[in-house]
Parts: structure tokens; C-alpha cells; sequence
């Protein structure tokens, strides 16, 4: 007698065929005796029949001694990711209950974890909890696949801008997008920084005081039409976008000249020809001079931290959701997009840089400096010669409502 | 034959009090009526000293437990050798700090005594603590190596225990913040008892039974606010050891956003500050543009305290804050910027750390703290100038105050008004 014994698999394997789901499903309804193969009660049923059966073998001889073996052995299946009594295929590979809830709980969430270590943790049944970054890695590389994973009882729909829905509690309940938030602030760059790049870096490294004008005037640009594409400020009235741009278009102007890497060392220059075309007195260059030097320090700190693309744009989000702007009409809206933001970036440069536990820390101080630099200096320095004394402000304003067909007053901007 | 097995003890569990290792050899003496004296005695001699000794007689144990399996001695003799972590269930190899404890527990709980770490739950704080679990929350294992009575004090400092700090005479570690991390909460320690005044005596100030109080009130409040910042900046760790000049660009730059963190702190009633305004307009005429500029300075002034009073923001995080304004590298003409920016990251590194492990419920507490910063710039020095001290001192600058105060120290009289503030 010899009794067959299917491998159990877990229902969620077959929702990818929806048609082979429910075939599946249907069997066990009509009878217990033909859906035997099919319960996941059956092994365990199948245990003491198979013992007497195996015991019986052995008594009479070598014959039926392979095939029990072979019969115990499938039953017992190793987890390939920590050696645990595998319960059958999970998204696409023998592993246990823990690793299954593990690697769905980590796709669903779109988590990303940290190692504290090297990242060669050893992942066995008794330390798999320790370091949750290499058993998702060892998950990955055993053959786990991400897309067999269901999103969940309802899977969210493909985000479209203008369209977002602001989860209200617990802030922990956005992480399971933030990597995508910070993903649309990303898209939302107009320019590269390839881009940014190849016009600052000269072969000769040498640029004229036009062409930094013309940067200026780019990198104003590119912060506006950044906020008009990022996730939650389109939405905003637009009493309350040309607030919180007027407010701090001229940290963002600094951001951007960092991302850039802007020469600076032209700044001086800048001003003196600024300087010759409108006399100052004495005591106003000096205080002029001043405040150009605390913009090149500001930048020259930002660089000095190395701050990535993301790490940029999340800084950018969160100087833009500022609830210190003036008369706007939602503050505490804006307030849970800043938290939003500061919470994508704390997320990402844990997981990013695990080895600089203070980098959060240090980048949110960069912050209140920002403010030190005074946006009528940055106005004098790189605005004046463009745009005259037509106000920045007012400038701000028709790029929000003109968008990509703006044009500057003076220089049309290709 | 009976073998006598003795528990073999840890070392520094001995160095807390000589009294343990008197009843190991009266013991092993009682023991040894029983059996060869001659044999005994060696072992009784040994065990004591040598942590390999344990090993040497336990391997002969086994084929006599294998002989005789009826007889009771080697029963209990087999039972002493297999004495479970009373932490969390694994095999014991003798007391620690004071309890019975595996090498795992032992360790984890002098690491965190030695660094005085401080963990975080992610649960409920009643995580099940054993064999296999015993890693997945480090706050429940050490709050259970507490429980069941591991002494802090039995733990070794390590081979060169730290001096008591002094005021005035701190090193600080260069490198790796981490290591910052051993002495982070003895840092908020010496912050908060940097306050000149404690905060019930500030409520006590602010808070009259009926709630109402006088624009000469205010004005001496805020002259206690000034005075109180820098007092707390010459007393907190490592301000003291800068050069003056320094000390002195330091405070003038930042002394309206420390103004606003104590009066945030005090719970300063700001309702009157209109009032403030209108008496001291009517003092000084200005233009209708400057009255609505100045009005809405004091509306922003306003709005930066409520916010920070929103967050229900703690004596702690409040120190950590303004170290963290006080030491800024923005300020002119720094002997040394890098030392004030580790002076800084140190401070947000102490912050951070008590944050995290006394609101594990609010991930994005620290952050929100930071992101006042920013804010607190935005409110105009020369509006809590004209606002609260002009009244008092006149024309004379804020900056030559905060110098006659930083040099004077409790010593300062107002020029016009002397504060008692003893």
C-alpha cells in the first residue's frame, strides 16, 4: 500500500491566475474523500496512517524501506532561507510561516530596514529576527519574488498628480509609501542634475558673469515648476502656493545652488559690478559683503554634507510646507505635509546611510541657517541685472500661474 | 564514590563584596566528611581561583552519572550543573551581578550599564524575554534583568572608570559620535541643572491666582528671561571653556531665539503683548507702516510660542534646544567653528537619544523638535527688544547688556532697575 501525499501551497501562490484560484477553492466544498489532496489538514492526518504502514515495511523486509523515506522526507521540507519546517511554496519558494509573513509584511509595507553589522548576518532559525535587513536580502536572493505578493485587501491605485489622499493618524501609517513620496519629489525635478551639471561645469571652469545670471534665473525657475509638479502642493489654493513660495523661494534658490554645485567664487564679482552700477554707501557694502559671504558659507556647508538627489528634495519639501507663511487658509494641512516630508527623509537616510546614525540631525540644522541668508541680497545679486526692479515676488507669481510658457521680462529662457 | 561538583562563580561577582567567597569553602569542607579528604581538598582549593577549574572536574562527572543512575547524589550533583538564566531560560554559567545568568544576559546587561544605554520598545513593553527572543527587544530584556534583581552596582565602570565631571574641565571625545553616546544623558543632566530657576518657580512668577499681570511684571519677567539664558549658557558643559569673544558672538546671536524657548518654557502669558505694544508706540510715535510691521512681528513672536507649547515640549527637550541654538557655527568670527559644530552634534545627538527612548511612541517627535528651529528665526531680535526691554534700559544696545552679563555673572545690576534674582 502506498499512499500519495501532495505538497500543501499557500492560496495566495495562485492569485496571480484568478480562474486557477477559484478551481482550486471549489473541490474542498463538495466532499472530504476527493478533497483530501487538497486540505491542508491532510498531512497531519496522514501521519499515523503512514507510521504503521512504515512500521510494517520494516518488518517485512527491504522493499517497502525506500519509499517510506522518501514519503517522510518530502513531508519535512527545509525553509531555504533559515532551515525552518518549511509549510510549502510561498511566493515562489519552500519557506516557513516566519519568512512568508516576514517577506509579505515588508513588501506590502515597501519597508526598508538597516543592518548593523556588515550585512553577511548569518539567518538561521534561531537568529532570523536579529537583523531583519539580511533576511529580507537572503529572502531576495533565495528567489522570494516581490510580485507574487498581494498589495493587500485593497491595493492602492496608480497615483496621479493632483490626486493624492493625505492619510489622517499615526504618521507610522505612511510608511508603506514614503519611498514612493520621495520617488514623485524626485520626478518632479525639471532639470536633471546631469543637467545642472553640464552647464556649471565649463571645461575651463571658467563662466561669465551672464552665464551665472542665466543660472540664477534657471534655478528660480526650476523651484517653481518643482513645487507645481510635487505630490499635495498643486492641491493647495493658489493664495496659499504664492505664499508659501514668496516665503521661501530664497532657501530653495540656496538648496538648488548646492545641488549644482554653483561656483561662487564669482559672487564677489557679481557684487562689485552690481555695486558700480548703483552706489552704496560705505556701511551697506560692508553689511552687502557680509551677507555674500554667509550665502557661499551656507552653501559650502551644504556640500560639505555630501546630500544626495533625495535627500535634497525632501529638504526642499520641507522648507516649501512651511506653516510660517502668512494667511494661509489651512495651517494645520500644511503642517502634516511638513511632517510628511521630514518623516521621508528620517526614513531614508536610515536605511541609506546606516554607518551616520546623527546625518538626520545634521541636515534638518541646516535649515535655520537658510534663513540667515537674506533673499534681497540673493535679489541684488542675481535678479537685479535681469529683471530690473521688477519685484521677485511678482515674478514668483506668473511662473506659478504661467507655468512652463513663462517668460522672464527681459530674457526669454530656452 | 561520590564526586562533589561546586558551581563555579564568576570572578567580578566576587569583587562586589569579599563576603561571598567565605561560605564556598566552609561548604566544601562540610562536604568533605563525606569522601577522600586528600581529593577534596584539592578541588576545594582550586575552584576558587581559577576560572578553568570548573571544567576539569565536571568531565569526570559524566561516566559516574552514566554508572549509577538510581542513586540520588549524582541526581542533584547533575541538577547544580544545568541551573537555568533566571532572565531568560538558558543554561546558566553561574551568578552575575547578582543572579543566576547565561553569558548572553550577562554581557547584554553590562554593555548597557557600562554605556548607560537607553532602549526602546516597539510593543507594549511586556515582550516575552526568552532563549530565542531574547534579542528582538532590548528594552523589555534589561527591564527583566531589573525585575529579577541584577545589580547596576555590581557592574565594573571598565578599566579606566570616568572621573566625575567637573564644570569647566570636560573632555570631549574626538571621532566617532557614537562614543558620545556613553555620557549622552549625564550631558542633559548637567544642562537642566545649568537652569538658574527652576521651572515650578517660573510658574509660580507667571501664574497669579488670578491670571493677570501688570506690563512692569512683564517687563521684569523678561529681564529674569534675558538673564536666565545667560546664566544657563555660563553654566552648562563646554560654553565656559571658549574663549570670551567667542562666548560673547555667540549670545549676541542667538539670545532672542533662547528668549523665545523660556518663555515657551514659563508658559509667558503673550495676550498682553498687544498692550505692550500700544503703550510703547504711544511712547515712540512711528509711522502706520512700521505700527503694521512691528503688529505682526508680535504676531509671529506669538505664534512661535504657542506652536512650541503645542508639543508639550519637556524640561529635557528644552535644554537640548538651546544648546542646540546657542551652539551655531552662523555666528561672526568663531575662533574655532568645527569644535562649535561637534558642540552642536552633540547636543542633537543627546536629544535625539532621549526622544527616542522617552516618547517611543511619537517616531516623529524629534524631527518636529528640530523643525522649530528654522522657525524660531524668523522672529525679529529687535521686536523682543523694543517690546520688553526698552522700557527698562533705555538705548542701551542688548549686546552690551548680554556682555556686562556674561562677564559679571550674578553679580549684573541692571542699569535702571535692580533685579533681585537670588
Amino acid at each position: 500500500m502506498a499512499m500519495v501525499v501532495s505538497t500543501w501551497r499557500d492560496p495566495q501562490d495562485e492569485v496571480p491566475g484568478s480562474q486557477g484560484s477559484q478551481a482550486s477553492q471549489a473541490p474542498p466544498v463538495p466532499g472530504p474523500p476527493p478533497g483530501a489532496p487538497h486540505t491542508p489538514q491532510t498531512p497531519g492526518q496522514g501521519g499515523p496512517a503512514s507510521t504503521p504502514a512504515q512500521t510494517a515495511a520494516g518488518g517485512q523486509g527491504g522493499p517497502g524501506g525506500p519509499g517510506s523515506d522518501k514519503q517522510q522526507q518530502q513531508q519535512h521540507i527545509e525553509c531555504v532561507v533559515c532551515g525552518d519546517k518549511s509549510s510549502g511554496k510561498h511566493y515562489g519558494q519552500f519557506t516557513c510561516e516566519g519568512c512568508k509573513s516576514f517577506f509579505k509584511r515588508s513588501v506590502r509595507r515597501n519597508l526598508s530596514y538597516t543592518c548593523r553589522a556588515n550585512r553577511n548576518c548569518p539567518i538561521d532559525q534561531h537568529h532570523r529576527n536579529q537583523c531583519q535587513y539580511c533576511r529580507l536580502k537572503k529572502c531576495l536572493k533565495v528567489g522570494m519574488r516581490r510580485e507574487a505578493v498581494q498589495r493587500g485587501r485593497m491595493p492602492p491605485t496608480q497615483p496621479t498628480h493632483g490626486q493624492f489622499a493625505l492619510t489622517n493618524g499615526d504618521p507610522l501609517n505612511c510608511h508603506s509609501y514614503l519611498s514612493g513620496y520621495i520617488s514623485l519629489l524626485l520626478r518632479a525635478e525639471p532639470y536633471p542634475t546631469s543637467r545642472f551639471g553640464s552647464q556649471c561645469m565649463q571645461p575651463n571652469n571658467i563662466m561669465g558673469i551672464e552665464n551665472i545670471c542665466e543660472l540664477a534665473a534657471r534655478m528660480l525657475f526650476s523651484a517653481v515648476e518643482w513645487a507645481r509638479n510635487i505630490p499635495f502642493f498643486p492641491d493647495l489654493q493658489i493664495t496659499d502656493q504664492v505664499a508659501l513660495l514668496r516665503l521661501t523661494w530664497s532657501e530653495l534658490f540656496v538648496l538648488n545652488a548646492a545641488q549644482c554645485s554653483m561656483p561662487l567664487h564669482v559672487a564677489p564679482l557679481l557684487a562689485a559690478a552690481g555695486l558700480h552700477a548703483s552706489p552704496m554707501s560705505a556701511d551697506r557694502v560692508v553689511a552687502f559683503m557680509d551677507h555674500i559671504r554667509i550665502f557661499q558659507e551656507q552653501v559650502e556647508k551644504l556640500k560639505a554634507l555630501h546630500v544626495d538627489s533625495a535627500e535634497y528634495s525632501c529638504l526642499k519639501a520641507i522648507v516649501l510646507f512651511t506653516s510660517d507663511a502668512c494667511g494661509l487658509s489651512d495651517v494645520a494641512h500644511v503642517e502634516s505635509l511638513q511632517e510628511k516630508s521630514q518623516c521621508a527623509l528620517e526614513e531614508y537616510v536610515r536605511s541609506q546611510y546606516p554607518n551616520q546614525p546623527t546625518r538626520f540631525g545634521k541636515l534638518l540644522l541646516r535649515l535655520p541657517s537658510l534663513r540667515t541668508v537674506s533673499s534681497s541680497v540673493i535679489e541684488q545679486l542675481f535678479f537685479v541685472r535681469l529683471v530690473g526692479k521688477t519685484p521677485i515676488e511678482t515674478l514668483i507669481r506668473d511662473m506659478l500661474l504661467s507655468g512652463s510658457s513663462f517668460n522672464w521680462p527681459y530674457m526669454a529662457i530656452q
